[in-house]
């Protein structure tokens, strides 16, 4: 290579390679979850009982359970999710962009909110349909935001190609719909699983000894029996097993879609729209449900437990301080929206992109959060390296987690952004960071509205972590519901329902300014 | 102002596309590239404008050696066989998008887009959106965007394509005139005969540019 060519090349190339600009993503997944993970797995192997926890009663049949209820939660999720993903992702009706967003809302919903929306509306409350109904409600939401953009880019024309050479219906979806979708559908299952077999805030709440999760396990042998090298040990196997399942899901390739088509210009037939209808309509119900729930005592209509949450009337609970977790929820929430939103811009660039920074970047989602916030307990208890008080860590941890979903929220909008469009910047006299700045930005601005909103809804719903960091001056609103929900008798049910009705409410503001107001 | 090739070779994953290709073209003349689709017309215009490094050779414009020097520094246009007209900017944007990088005092950048808007036909069209422009307008969008910061070279890659036959007499006609009337240098590269002899001042088959033959 000559002289000229290598300056041409550096100069063409100054906005950095995929691994440069990676490099600030790559330091805060390290710091709040690779590092972590690493000291977990030092604590295990020293320790020597990787195996002698699961002879403890109950330890193997939590696991199996988390494997066959999330198996279960998938299929469910999958079967209600997909066709109504594909008829609002494809098609234009009355009441659509409505359906649209009830249906993909749920997706930015703290998980305690879901746990007390279903604990108010199933009757019995906690058990196994409780549980697989919230995690199909928040699920299907998983599985529209993850294959909508695909399933619209699927063109009419493309389908009527394969009808007029001679293939019918199911060979259709079959030799041409399925390897377009299949990444996207296929990614969206992995994903599905992990979140329900690593549930944690949904079962805290409507668990119980039979029903739950190795997640709420890791905690319980952590935190309540003091027991962290078991728990370590526990984390150790499910981490490596939710590692694969998401590696292996989120790397299937599909074929890429080149085509700009937004949907299909075809009627959709009447029982579709009912069915989508039907499924937003059960989607607001238990939402319903947990307002009305905030309202009930053990004698009729109430607002004993909004006053409690706000200080007054205690009646018997103790401990309760809304001003302080929503001053925490908030504070957190904005400086993990801050660093996630910005980095997640930085490595949004598939074209160029290095395999590294995707894999170090899905690993918050592969690694549950409740394991990271274990192996920060056990990593982090050495000088100089004892962050576990450390006013960032919390806020580190909440940007880490919120990271994958930025990426997401983004990456796609950057992948259909054509590079025509930044070649004729350049042929324009845009430097590459101009031709970014003022060609690539504003067509991702959507998408940047989108990536605010979710990490501060990821961030104000975390609760996996911050359940096992928390001190008493970092108590955040969602560790507030848990423990309302958790106190027997009295108002606690009440009031842990008003105060998840708060937190729902200030996600819901969050999620309706932003991302609706940005957007346009 | 002048553009020179010399000895440009370019092999894009271990297939030869380019093989010291060089030629000459005066300032204020047009020379049209002709040949059959995949023979690397497209690469030629890649390279000179700097969107693609070259293996080896040279890149002349004005008698100044541009070939280390990045595309956006290099001032010259691009006209892209699918327009690649920016989606978020309506049509004056998209005309003005090269004046505001040269920085121009705004007063300027107005003056100079109504000018272009008059010049391809689009004055009434300012602010409208690009997506919803006929093939046709879009390409002539294309042109005044790419002419309007009076770059030193035009490339002009099929612009002519897909276009039916009477627009594309109309959209040739309106180059030509553009090209004469600000003595512009242009590049050509098509492989229709009727497109070079409406535009060009002079053509060559892309095989005939070669140094040595293949």
């Amino acid at each position: 290579m000559d002289a000229n060519r290598v300056v041409s090349e550096l100069a063409r190339h100054r906005d950095g390679s995929g691994l440069l600009r990676g490099i600030p993503a790559i330091v805060l997944v390290a710091t709040a979850t690779i590092v972590p993970f690493f000291g977990l797995v030092a604590n295990v192997l020293g320790a020597g009982d990787l195996f002698a926890v699961w002879r403890r009663p109950g330890v193997a049949g939590t696991a199996w359970f988390s494997i066959w209820m999330g198996a279960i939660s998938t299929a469910v999720t999958l079967v209600i999710g997909l066709p109504a993903a594909w008829i609002v992702a494809r098609h234009r009706f009355r009441g659509r962009d409505l359906i649209r967003a009830v249906l993909g809302a749920p997706f930015v919903l703290p998980t305690v909110v879901v746990g007390a929306a279903f604990l108010a509306l199933v009757p019995g409350g906690r058990g196994l349909v409780a549980i697989v109904a919230a995690h199909t409600f928040f699920n299907v939401s998983v599985v529209l935001r993850t294959t909508t953009p695909v399933f619209s880019a699927i063109d009419d024309d493309l389908v009527d190609a394969a009808r007029t050479l001679g293939a019918d219906r199911i060979r259709t979806v079959r030799d041409v719909v399925w390897p377009l979708t299949r990444s996207a559908v296929i990614a969206a299952a992995g994903l599905v699983f992990v979140l329900s077999a690593t549930s944690y805030g949904i079962v805290r709440i409507l668990g119980s000894a039979t029903r739950s999760t190795l997640d709420v396990e890791i905690y319980r042998r952590a935190i309540e029996f003091g027991d962290p090298s078991g728990a370590a040990a526990l984390a150790l196997v499910q981490a490596v097993v939710m590692l694969v399942v998401v590696t292996w899901s989120a790397t299937r390739r599909g074929e890429p879609l080149t085509t700009l088509a937004t949907g299909s210009r075809r009627r959709l037939p009447r029982v579709g729209v009912v069915y989508v209808t039907t499924l937003a309509v059960c989607m607001v119900l238990p939402i319903g449900a947990l307002v009305t729930r905030s309202f009930r005592g053990a004698g009729g209509w109430t607002i004993a437990g909004w006053r409690a949450v706000f200080g007054h009337d205690h009646a018997g609970l103790t401990g309760v301080d809304l001003v302080g977790a929503l001053g925490n929820s908030l504070r957190f929430a904005v400086i993990a929206a801050i660093v996630a939103v910005p980095l997640a811009i930085l490595i949004a660039r598939p074209r160029r992109n290095s395999r590294l920074v995707n894999l170090i970047t899905s690993t918050p989602v592969a690694v549950s959060s409740v394991v990271v916030g274990l192996g920060i307990l056990i990593t982090y208890d050495v000088e100089p390296f004892d962050f576990r008080s450390a006013w960032w860590l919390i806020p580190a941890v909440h940007a880490s987690v919120a990271l994958p979903y930025a990426l997401r929220s983004i990456a796609p909008l950057v992948a259909r952004v054509p590079t025509g469009l930044g070649e004729a910047a350049a042929t324009l006299g845009a430097s590459p960071w101009r031709a970014w700045w003022s060609v690539e930005l504003p067509l991702l601005r959507p998408a940047l509205a989108t990536a605010t909103a979710t990490s501060l809804a990821v961030s104000l719903g975390e609760f996996g972590a911050t359940s096992l960091l928390t001190r008493r001056d970092t108590r955040t609103l969602p560790l507030l519901v848990e423990s309302l929900l958790g106190r027997s008798g009295g108002v606690g049910n009440t009031a842990g329902s008003a105060a998840a009705t708060l937190l729902l409410v200030l996600t819901g503001l969050v999620i309706v300014v932003l991302d609706r107001g940005l957007r346009t | 102002m002048s553009l020179d090739l010399v000895s440009i070779g370019v092999s894009i994953a271990g297939r030869r596309v380019l093989h010291d290709v060089s030629f000459s073209v005066p300032t204020g003349h047009t020379l049209a590239v002709r040949g059959p689709s995949g023979i690397g017309k497209s690469t030629l215009l890649r390279v000179v404008s700097g969107l693609l490094v070259a293996d080896h050779g040279r890149v002349l414009i004005d008698g100044h050696d541009v070939t280390s020097v990045p595309t956006h520094r290099r001032s010259v246009g691009f006209v892209f066989q699918d327009s690649q007209l920016f989606p978020h900017l309506d049509v004056a944007g998209n005309i003005a998008f090269g004046l505001r990088m040269q920085r121009l005092e705004r007063s300027h950048i107005d003056a100079s887009v109504a000018e272009w808007l008059t010049r391809v036909g689009l004055a009434d069209r300012a602010h409208q959106s690009v997506r919803t422009l006929s093939g046709g307008e879009q390409r002539r969008v294309a042109l005044a965007r790419a002419l309007a910061p009076r770059p030193k070279v035009l490339l002009l890659d099929e612009p002519f394509s897909g276009l039916d036959n009477e627009l594309r007499v109309r959209l040739a006609e309106l180059v030509h005139d553009l090209l004469h009337d600000t003595d512009t240098t242009a590049l050509l590269v098509t492989h229709d005969d009727d497109d070079v002899r409406r535009v060009a001042d002079a053509d060559h088959h892309l095989a005939d540019l070669t140094d040595e033959p293949t």
